[in-house]
């Protein structure tokens, strides 16, 4: 009598899946208006439809956004990205980059405390930092607090510049280890769709290893 | 009535992760069990992901952790200036880094992290550097005895071949009166079969670890593959490994419950006619202050074979 040894699915269980936390913090000032705004909205209306129909980063990936034009705003916190939907914005204002950067920060920080509190394990957190031009407000604080976070390896930030007018520099300023890069024109669509597909190899990324980024890929949004 | 008959068991298992297969990476979870010189041991590697040869590695991790827990057992097990622990986890990587060195790559490509337990009489010892866990087994049911280690982040952990993974090595000792089990599981098993925010084992763990009351090792191995590779391969991403290490203790009316591979395996013997004489002597020798050649006479086998069977049933009561 050969008698099969069966588990049943109910004896094991389940952990949450590890969350891959980003947050844009996106330039909406006066400058955005028109056209940029418009590709903006439909770029990141892209990024969320593309996190949230892929099978494993839907329930990793954890997206928030913050805009900063004439003041900076939490427009969407953390949260289950099938439960969100893309933000709308509008231009208006000037530019308060350092206010945007802080407050990207702070809701990483808080959330990264509540994952810790329920037992959720977390991957380094992103931010996308956009802008199209100078800040009208100091970012030292948030610059320092960035570099420090970025050179003891605990936040990746991808600033990225958007059109003419945009200063690099200071856009250098907040990421130590990675170069900014400028937005092909103003190819937000292809932004997206390479930074969602981005989010989910880390989501799939095997434990152990540090995932690389598809830099073929950045060549479609990018000037390189 | 009889005095019950005890030893401990091992049976392990491996499946390749998802993700592994997927990125055209060989399964790098490894993990054995061995039984010499009146120890009983496991051992379980996972293979850094990022590493080249991390397969090589978990090999020799193993293969030198179960090597040094038999010939080093008491040494460890009393070892109290850590003079002992240091030699051992200096052996394991100078093995590593000799393969490393013959296989033409720096050490960092053989990154694992590294469990065990080793049982001997009534002492065990266990150590543990990086993630994954080691969970124990006592009567009111299954606790954790090594957590992981992690970083902060998901993919974040310490291996053996790190610079701290001295500073960071876990060890265990004490005796095993209450405790009936161990098993060693990577952190893709654990994934289902632990749960983070109300740290309780899964009932699973205790459902397998019973497999090993009444079926062969081998086929409780098979069984967990086929498991593991059902139930937990759509869960995560990762190889998923698990190792196993019971005392069985069987009574005479459990005995003669026991199919007769059961019993083949538990009683080592190599055939049905070896597993006949086996159970005729240790029936007889149930009765208190029986002699061999008394015994002999009963069963209708040579003093010799007899005394061949009294030994190995001495050791398991």
């Amino acid at each position: 009598m050969s008698e099969e040894l069966k588990l049943r699915r109910e004896e094991l269980v389940e952990n949450p899946t590890a969350r891959v936390p980003v947050c844009l913090c996106l330039d909406t000032s006066s400058s955005m208006g028109g056209e940029p705004i418009e590709e903006l909205n439909r770029g990141v209306e892209v990024f969320f439809n593309a996190l949230q129909q892929d099978e494993i980063a839907r329930y990793a990936a954890e997206v928030a956004v913050v805009q900063f034009g004439g003041r900076a705003t939490k427009l969407t916190d953390f949260g289950a990205i099938t439960r969100q939907e893309a933000p709308i914005f509008t231009a208006s204002g000037g530019t308060p980059m350092g206010a945007g950067v802080g407050l990207a920060l702070d809701l990483l920080e808080a959330r990264k405390k509540e994952y810790s509190q329920a037992g959720i394990d977390y991957y380094q957190p992103w931010i996308v930092l956009m802008t199209d031009g100078q800040p009208t407000d100091s970012i030292e604080a948030a610059v320092q607090r960035t570099t420090l976070l970025v050179e003891q390896r605990k936040l990746t930030i991808f600033p990225i510049g958007i059109g003419e007018g945009v200063d690099m520099e200071v856009l250098a300023r907040f990421s130590p280890k990675r170069a900014p890069l400028r937005l092909q024109g103003l190819n937000f669509a292809s932004f997206f769709e390479w930074l969602s597909r981005s989010v989910s190899r880390v989501s799939q990324s095997i434990p152990g290893t540090t995932v690389p980024l598809d830099q073929e890929g950045i060549k479609g949004w990018a000037e390189l | 009535m009889g005095r019950a008959l005890s030893r401990w068991r091992s049976a392990t298992a491996v499946i390749v992760g998802r993700s592994h297969e997927r990125a055209g990476l060989p399964c790098q979870d490894r993990t054995a069990g061995r039984q010499s010189r009146g120890v009983n041991a496991i051992a379980l590697a996972d293979g850094a992901g990022s590493a080249s040869c991390s397969g090589l590695g978990a090999d020799v991790a193993i293969e030198t952790t179960l090597d040094r827990l038999t010939d080093m057992f008491d040494e460890l097990v009393a070892d109290e200036s850590g003079e002992a622990r240091r030699r051992f986890f200096q052996s394991v990587l100078s093995r590593l880094e000799s393969a490393a060195a013959a296989a033409a790559t720096d050490l960092r490509t053989l990154a694992c992290t590294l469990l065990f337990v080793a049982v001997k009489d009534r002492k065990f010892i266990a150590g543990h550097v990086g993630d994954g866990m080691i969970v124990r087994a006592r009567a009111l049911g299954c606790d954790v005895l090594s957590q992981p280690q992690r970083g902060e982040f998901a993919n974040e952990t310490v291996f053996i071949t790190s610079r701290d993974a001295w500073t960071q090595f876990r060890w265990y000792r004490g005796t095993v009166d209450d405790i009936t089990a161990f098993a060693l599981m990577s952190d893709g098993s654990a994934a289902s079969l632990y749960s983070r925010d109300r740290g309780t084992v899964a009932s699973a763990v205790t459902t397998v670890l019973g497999w090993l009351d009444e079926h062969p090792v081998s086929k409780v191995s098979q069984s967990l593959v086929d498991n593991l590779r059902d139930l937990l391969r759509d869960r995560t991403g990762d190889d998923c490994s698990l190792a196993m290490l019971r005392r069985v203790t069987l009574d005479s009316e459990q005995v003669a419950d026991r199919s007769a591979a059961f019993l083949m395996d538990f009683l080592d013997c190599r055939s049905p006619l070896g597993l006949k004489n086996r159970l005729a002597v240790l029936k007889v020798l149930e009765e208190e202050g029986v002699s061999s050649s008394s015994v002999s006479k009963r069963v209708d086998l040579s003093e010799r074979t007899v005394r061949r069977h009294r030994q190995f049933l001495e050791q398991l009561w």
